[in-house]
């Protein structure tokens, strides 16, 4: 584990009631990369952002982003969470440029009325999704992958310097995955942290440099060649060797579902 | 006489430029509240805030004090018994609504029967716009003003806390604050619009104007300002109307208010019914 990790989990436990979503997870992630997090439905995936966020306690153990506390780098406005769309309501009478806008809100007065610096983010964060030219159309107009694309640009939008994606390729269009993937990969090179929750491993190999598998605590972690070697994957996931990647023995634990 | 001055006669009437105004700021006020409403989908919760405020406002008249506080700690009230039947046990929100609000209101409708006042039951129930005085012009005035200075301050932050609640707390806001904002506000509002339509019709007002507004705009900044434009016309058509027809006057106002609803719903020229029933494959391939 790198000195210089930017999140780091100290044996952390979350539980919901009586059910245990993450346990004693210990991990550090580092600045300047892409950090995979990989895991079936329930494995923990959207409770570790939660935990990074600092919208939920965990019960033991500690969490630290970029040297403080989950809240201060919030409240800071250093930390960006990319939901998965189902979460809002894509027929909200907002424009694109109006979303991507909302990104700056955290470095902005009281009523959030934008300064030119804050305008010219947006053009520029628009253009790096190439969504210049639907800029004032309603965000319902636009397709499911552009619709990704104006929340990775609010993102950008909102220079952090922790980026959490909850699966930001799902039931997306392969143009909008390859340009979400190359802002990702541009941001990291730049010093961000960047972690991606997915289900999709066929391609991690080329976008990530770290693999994480969650399923409630860590399984496995390393280098994707490393990590989604077949024999890892059976361990970790609680296959036989020879079934590693077949769906019917444990469909949850498909590593290749989720794509619809 | 010119249709104009045939709308503006009956105000020459001290009594009736008093109703006027008042059905206007708390139609305003109501219509600017309704664009996050309809958004969020807390009509229902606009509704129960509306009724629950009712004890709140007797309590309030019996020791002395604002109706507005009394409304306050009602509707804040209200919302959190809400949240608690439904986080602990098996009611589900609908439920959890419908049970809190009508128990608060009939508490208040007890209330009202055995306390010593001058409070009309039926005053609140269906309101009595041509009853407002000075002094409850002045309320309503200060009630309005405030909630409309700050609803418009913080127009922005609503606005994402109703499309992206997550991405709120991400960026440093909380949610929680804005959610009690929109309520705390939802009750002072209701207990201005309680004096002039009702208990019953203050929900029209917290509806239906936002919801015309989203049939005429795809921009939650035009809704903004479209929605209290439609209130403040239908206020004054519907006070005139009451004067010439000799009817309920909150009545007529929330008549008119849906009368204009209708008419948009159905005659949009793109999005009303009667272009989409003309022309049904270019509706299909929207």
């Amino acid at each position: 584990m790198s000195a210089t990790a930017s999140i780091r989990l100290d044996a952390v436990t979350v539980r919901y009631g009586a059910v245990t979503a993450l346990d004693d997870v210990t991990v550090a992630i580092a600045p300047g990369a892409v950090t995979a997090l990989v895991g079936m439905n329930g494995a923990g995936k959207s409770t570790l952002f939660g935990a990074i966020t600092g919208r939920l306690r965990p019960h033991t153990g500690r969490v630290e982003v970029l040297g403080g506390t989950a809240d201060a780098a919030r409240r800071a406005g250093r930390v960006t969470v990319m939901p998965q769309t189902d979460g809002v309501d894509a027929d909200f009478p907002l424009t694109v440029a109006d979303v991507v806008a909302q990104g700056r809100y955290g470095r902005l007065g009281l009523t959030r009325r934008l300064k030119p610096a804050d305008r010219a983010a947006v053009t520029d964060a628009l253009a790096r999704v190439q969504l210049s030219e639907l800029a004032e159309r309603p965000i319902g107009a636009l397709s499911g992958g552009q619709r990704r694309r104006a929340f990775v640009a609010r993102a950008l939008a909102q220079e952090a310097d922790v980026l959490l994606l909850d699966e930001p390729y799902a039931g997306v269009d392969v143009v909008s995955e390859q340009l979400i993937a190359d802002v990702l990969a541009e941001r990291a090179a730049a010093g961000a942290t960047v972690l991606v929750s997915t289900h999709d491993l066929a391609t991690l190999g080329d976008r990530a440099h770290r693999v994480v598998l969650l399923a409630r605590r860590i399984v496995a972690d390393g280098p994707p060649a490393e990590v989604l070697a077949p024999e890892v994957l059976a361990r970790a996931f609680g296959l036989p060797p020879a079934s590693g990647a077949q769906p019917d023995a444990r469909p949850a634990a498909d590593p290749g579902e989720g794509r619809s | 006489m010119s249709p104009l001055d045939l709308i503006l006669e009956p105000f020459t009437y001290e009594f009736m430029l008093r109703a006027l105004a008042a059905t206007t700021i708390a139609a305003v006020v109501c219509a600017v509240l309704s664009c996050w409403l309809v958004l969020i989908g807390w009509s229902l919760m606009g509704d129960a805030v509306a009724h629950a405020v009712l004890p709140g406002v007797v309590l309030a008249y019996l020791v002395g004090a604002p109706f507005a506080v009394g409304a306050l700690v009602f509707g804040l009230l209200a919302v959190l018994l809400i949240g608690v039947v439904r986080d602990t046990s098996r009611v589900k929100e609908d439920a959890a609504i419908g049970i809190v609000f009508t128990s608060l209101f009939a508490l208040g409708i007890v209330l009202v029967s055995v306390v010593p006042s001058q409070i009309d039951l039926g005053h609140i129930v269906f309101g009595n716009i041509l009853g407002v005085g000075p002094a409850d012009l002045v309320q309503i005035a200060v009630i309005g003003a405030v909630a409309l200075a700050l609803l418009i301050v913080k127009r922005r932050d609503l606005t994402l806390f109703a499309f992206d609640p997550a991405h709120a707390h991400s960026i440093g806001l909380s949610p929680r604050r804005l959610s009690a904002l929109l309520l705390g506000l939802l009750a002072l509002t209701a207990v201005v619009g309680l004096q002039i339509v009702g208990v019953v019709l203050v929900v029209a007002l917290l509806i239906i104007p936002g919801a015309t507004a989203r049939l005429l705009t795809d921009r939650i900044q035009r809704m903004l300002v479209i929605a209290p434009l439609i209130a403040a016309a239908s206020s004054l058509v519907g006070v005139a109307a009451s004067y010439y027809l000799d009817v309920a006057s909150g009545g007529a106002v929330v008549v008119v208010n849906a009368i204009v609803f209708f008419a948009v719903y159905l005659l949009h020229p793109r999005r009303g019914l009667a272009a989409r029933i003309r022309r049904p494959r270019a509706s299909a391939a929207s």
